[in-house]
């Protein structure tokens, strides 16, 4: 069993304000790309990335689903973290609105998502660092509290996806919070799948493993 | 093969002359989707100069009948109705020269509506037999170079010889050949074909006749259980029937081997599937192996849809080089009637009628109108012909104006121009509204929505030259202090451009800006910028693009609702027209938990305006602006994207997320003439069947009614089948209007 790499598969779902980054966080992920003039992301974008953690020995596929982050379409998102095993809730360091309605996700999903999600608060545009409105003291406060107030752990972190700064971490750290052992358990009946250990042997050659991936 | 003594027999032929050996009359080229462009022509063999020629110097030729000389027309007529010369010449004394000597076939002409080449140059031909009336019986000649050449049509109907034939095989009741098939046109061609040089029937394929093949042509069109030996591991890559081994070496290896086949075979392959015949491909998608790789990488189902839709894709594209629309229609028509209880699938006529056309020219357009600029045609015409056609680029900054009702059809050019002033004015009044009043720009409100139609504004359609920032002037050294000309509205903050340096997204900026208040209860709402640059960049002029926006945005109202009713109530109309027109992807859709169908979010929320390339975004809404047939078409061609995938999906998709993910990614890969002529069709046909239903209901109501008394009709009654109010809506030519209400107290914007 020691030899075997686990290979799981789980779904992650993005949020926040339109604008901050959402998407190009993603494509730097998935793809390694960046373009300053992406256009707005309609309904959502699905897209997948393998990422190998070779001390656990594991394998974990992600299923990204990127959402609009326009307030009108706010009523779409339950569809999307309604089974998601993770949230990326992006913000933009330069906006403070954008971290308020950061706050506003997270405080959303532990009240709807399933429990035991694991969730992300990103300060994106590091780039910007000389515009930014977003102190980085008062995110940690926010954390602190938050963690202290229910068991679970939020993971915070920054990152510049155009620059690729700490985008990948951000994955390796969820991953790594990712309930792999217990799947299993909760392979059946779900149809929307969120999260199947299939037991298969990987390659473990490579550190990031590309699939296909949309657009 | 013709001995030596033959040969002396032979008189010598003139080097501009060739001697006939086959001739087959009324074969049509179909250049064009219209049947009035057909070229018709003889399909022939013939040979040249006697002396050390081979069969494979022999000509396949396709010449029409307009580029023959008079007295070689009537040698091909001749030679057209000579039985004798279908007799196998390898094993007679008849391989002689038979003094049917017409000049050469030209090879070529500039029209491109001939052609003459060696046999030695052909690698394989196609053989498709007629189906009923409908879909003529053809040829598709593949070249040794995997090109093809264009596809010729046997018009059986209207060949003397082929209906000589067929009378004599039906008076000695001999209605099945050999191969237990119908006499047809094509088949007199393949059996003199086979006199001259050896073909070979393709054992996997067998409409696919390989020219003279070699040995690895053969191993390319043999079945999985080979019946050659494959000589050892040289041919491992063609080594299809060990699909295992391949998969357990390397799991895509089988998926390049089918793609990377030769061009020639990978041509036919491509054309195989489009016939919907058993191909390797489909086999392959459907093996356990590749079942197994789905497990693991389950994306692996949607790459093999996007790989079959390419297939799919590609051969679609050749075929269209010579043979279009009228076989299309007919095609597509019947596609869609095979899965259909109903037996009424339209007729012919109905099919021919809806054939597409050119775009409307300038010069076409500014014929619709008279002396005074008023339309001389009635609006339904030219709606039609705006619907078959649509326009080129100089007649729509006009055009639009008035498909979206900025300019009433009836109007004068006169009337025009003092309706273009009043519109000015009316922009300008309420573009002042915001620009004059500071209080409302110091809102919360207003700040908020101005900076989400700035970020939008921002980063829409920027791959557009016209989009682009302007390039900073290179200064020289010599003047490094001049300032660069631009207008510096940096300074005045209430004017913030937010880094909007070109001028056509700034005055995107202004209309947007503007439209918010004009429409206050909608506001800016995310996708209005997509809705907004295919107008500006066609009418430029700012308070016409404005008018031309709010027009626009009336019947788009509905999809930027608060509550996405709008939206909501679209998807289950286009629920019940799926489950109406498509019954079985829908039961397939049920299983994949996506009747939702909200893997058309953002086809409808803007229009297919993500999915399409530029140019054919503009064909699609000037067409859907028509409401020629319904005011929402737009569901129908939503319906056909459905249909046009419908195989693919069902064999390959079978969650939620990989519908999702698979239409998703049909952005930039539809075919949109295609699409346009499978939408119109399903509307047809949709129409056909809501008629039929009625009449039935109406009969049945009626037959209720004079049976009243009897029981044996009331079990009957339960089977009415009730045409839902929303269907009946999409026979409106009447867009459906949707408006915002007021803002509540409080609520933000966007």
């Amino acid at each position: 069993m020691t030899e075997q790499n686990r290979f799981a598969q789980f779904k992650l779902v993005l949020l926040g304000e339109s604008a901050v980054g959402k998407s190009s966080i993603v494509h730097r992920f998935v793809k390694n790309t960046f373009d300053d003039l992406r256009e707005s992301t309609i309904g959502a974008a699905f897209l997948t990335q393998s990422i190998n953690l070779p001390d656990l020995k594991t394998t974990i596929k992600f299923e990204i689903w990127d959402t609009a982050g326009q307030e009108r379409y706010k009523s779409l998102a339950p569809m999307y973290y309604r089974n998601a095993n993770a949230a990326l809730c992006v913000y933009d360091i330069t906006s403070l609105s954008s971290f308020n309605k950061a706050q506003d996700w997270i405080k959303e999903l532990k009240k709807q998502a399933p429990e035991g999600i694991v969730i992300a608060l990103v300060g994106n545009k590091t780039d910007l660092t000389e515009n930014r409105q977003v102190d980085n003291d008062e995110v940690l406060q926010y954390i602190n509290d938050l963690n202290n107030d229910s068991n679970s752990k939020i993971i915070h972190s920054e990152c510049s996806a155009k620059l690729g700064e700490g985008v990948l971490d951000i994955f390796d750290q969820i991953a790594r919070s990712l309930p792999i052992d217990d799947i299993n358990k909760k392979v059946n009946g779900n149809k929307r799948i969120s999260g199947v250990d299939l037991g298969r042997n990987i390659k473990q050659n490579q550190n990031l493993q590309q699939n296909n991936s949309c657009c | 093969m013709p001995a030596d003594n033959t040969k002396d027999k032979r008189k010598s032929i003139p080097s501009n002359q060739v001697e006939l050996l086959f001739a087959k009359s009324k074969v049509y080229l179909h250049p064009t989707p219209r049947k009035a462009d057909n070229i018709c022509g003889f399909l022939s063999l013939s040979r040249g100069d006697t002396n050390n020629h081979t069969s494979k110097d022999i000509l396949l030729s396709f010449t029409p009948v307009g580029q023959l000389k008079p007295e070689d027309l009537k040698i091909y007529e001749t030679v057209d109705m000579d039985d004798s010369l279908l007799v196998d010449s390898k094993s007679s004394t008849t391989n002689k020269s038979n003094n049917y000597l017409v000049s050469k076939p030209p090879t070529s002409t500039l029209s491109g509506y001939s052609f003459s080449v060696p046999l030695s140059y052909i690698y394989s031909t196609q053989v498709r037999k007629p189906v009923n009336d409908l879909w003529n019986g053809s040829l598709i000649i593949h070249t040794m170079e995997g090109e093809r050449l264009p596809i010729v049509n046997f018009h059986d109907e209207e060949s003397p010889s082929t209906k000589q034939r067929q009378k004599y095989l039906n008076q000695k009741m001999e209605i099945f050949d050999d191969d237990g098939e119908i006499y047809w046109g094509g088949k007199d061609f393949v059996k003199a074909l086979g006199n001259f040089i050896h073909i070979e029937k393709s054992t996997l394929e067998p409409t696919v006749y390989l020219i003279d093949p070699e040995s690895e042509d053969m191993r390319n069109f043999s079945p999985f259980q080979k019946k050659l030996e494959p000589p050892k591991n040289a041919i491992e890559n063609f080594k299809l029937p060990d699909v295992n081994k391949i998969f357990n070496d390397a799991k895509w290896k089988v998926l390049e081997t089918v793609a990377t086949i030769s061009a020639k075979a990978r041509h036919q392959v491509a054309d195989i599937i489009e016939e919907n015949a058993p191909t390797p491909v489909k086999q392959l998608i459907g093996r356990p192996e590749v079942m197994k790789i789905s497990n693991e990488f389950d994306s692996a189902r949607v790459y093999l849809a996007k790989w079959a839709a390419q297939v799919k894709v590609e051969s679609e594209q050749a075929q269209k080089n010579f043979q279009i629309d009228d076989a299309l229609y007919d095609k597509i028509n019947k596609e869609l009637g095979v899965n259909s209880k109903n037996p009424d699938i339209l007729t012919p006529e109905e099919v021919n009628k809806s054939s597409r056309r050119k775009a409307i020219s300038l010069i076409e357009w500014q014929g619709f109108f008279d002396h005074s600029g008023r339309l001389s045609l009635t609006v339904d015409e030219v709606k039609n012909r705006i619907f078959h056609g649509g326009l080129e680029d100089a007649v729509r900054p006009e055009a639009y104006l008035f498909l979206l009702g900025v300019y009433s059809w009836d109007s004068s050019k006169e009337e025009r121009e003092i309706q273009r002033t009043s519109y000015e004015t009316a922009y300008e009044e309420y573009k002042l509204k915001w620009v004059t009043d500071e209080d409302k720009r110091s809102t919360d409100f207003w700040k908020d929505q101005k900076h989400r139609i700035e970020k939008d504004v921002n980063r829409t359609d920027r791959h557009l030259p016209i989009f682009q920032n302007p390039k900073p002037v290179i200064e020289n050294h010599s003047n490094s202090d001049l300032e660069p000309e631009t207008p510096d509205e940096d300074e005045d903050e209430d004017f913030d451009v937010a880094n909007i340096k070109n001028p056509h997204l700034f005055k995107m900026r202004e209309i947007l800006l503007t439209y918010n208040e004009y429409n206050e209860n909608l506001g800016y709402v995310q996708g209005m910028t997509d809705l907004l640059s295919p107008l500006y960049l066609q009418i430029k002029d700012e308070s016409l693009t404005f008018w031309a926006f709010s027009k626009f945005m009336d019947r788009m109202e509905r999809n930027f609702v608060r509550d996405q009713l709008g939206m909501k109530q679209q998807m289950l109309t286009l629920n019940g027209l799926v489950q109406f027109m498509l019954p079985d992807l829908f039961k397939h859709l049920e299983k994949c938990d996506s009747t939702d169908l909200f893997f058309f979010f953002r086809m409808l929320l803007v229009w297919f305006k993500r999915e399409f390339e530029w140019e054919q975004v503009l064909r699609l809404w000037e067409i859907l602006w028509t409401d020629f047939y319904s005011g929402q078409f737009h569901l129908f061609f939503a319906l056909s994207v459905l249909s046009d995938n419908e195989r693919i999906i069902k064999q390959n998709l079978v969650r939620f997320d990989e519908v999702l993910k698979y239409m998703n990614d049909l952005s930039m890969k539809m075919n949109l003439d295609d699409l346009l002529v499978r939408s119109e069709l399903l509307f047809l046909r949709f129409r056909r069947m809501v008629d039929i239903i009625d009449r039935e209901n109406t009969a049945r109501q009626f037959n209720q009614d004079v049976y009243q008394s009897t029981n044996e009709t009331e079990g009957q009654d339960h089977q009415v089948f009730k045409i839902s109010p929303d269907l009946r809506q999409l026979l409106s030519k009447k867009p459906i209007i949707q408006k915002e209400g007021p803002r509540p107290e409080g609520a933000g914007g966007g």
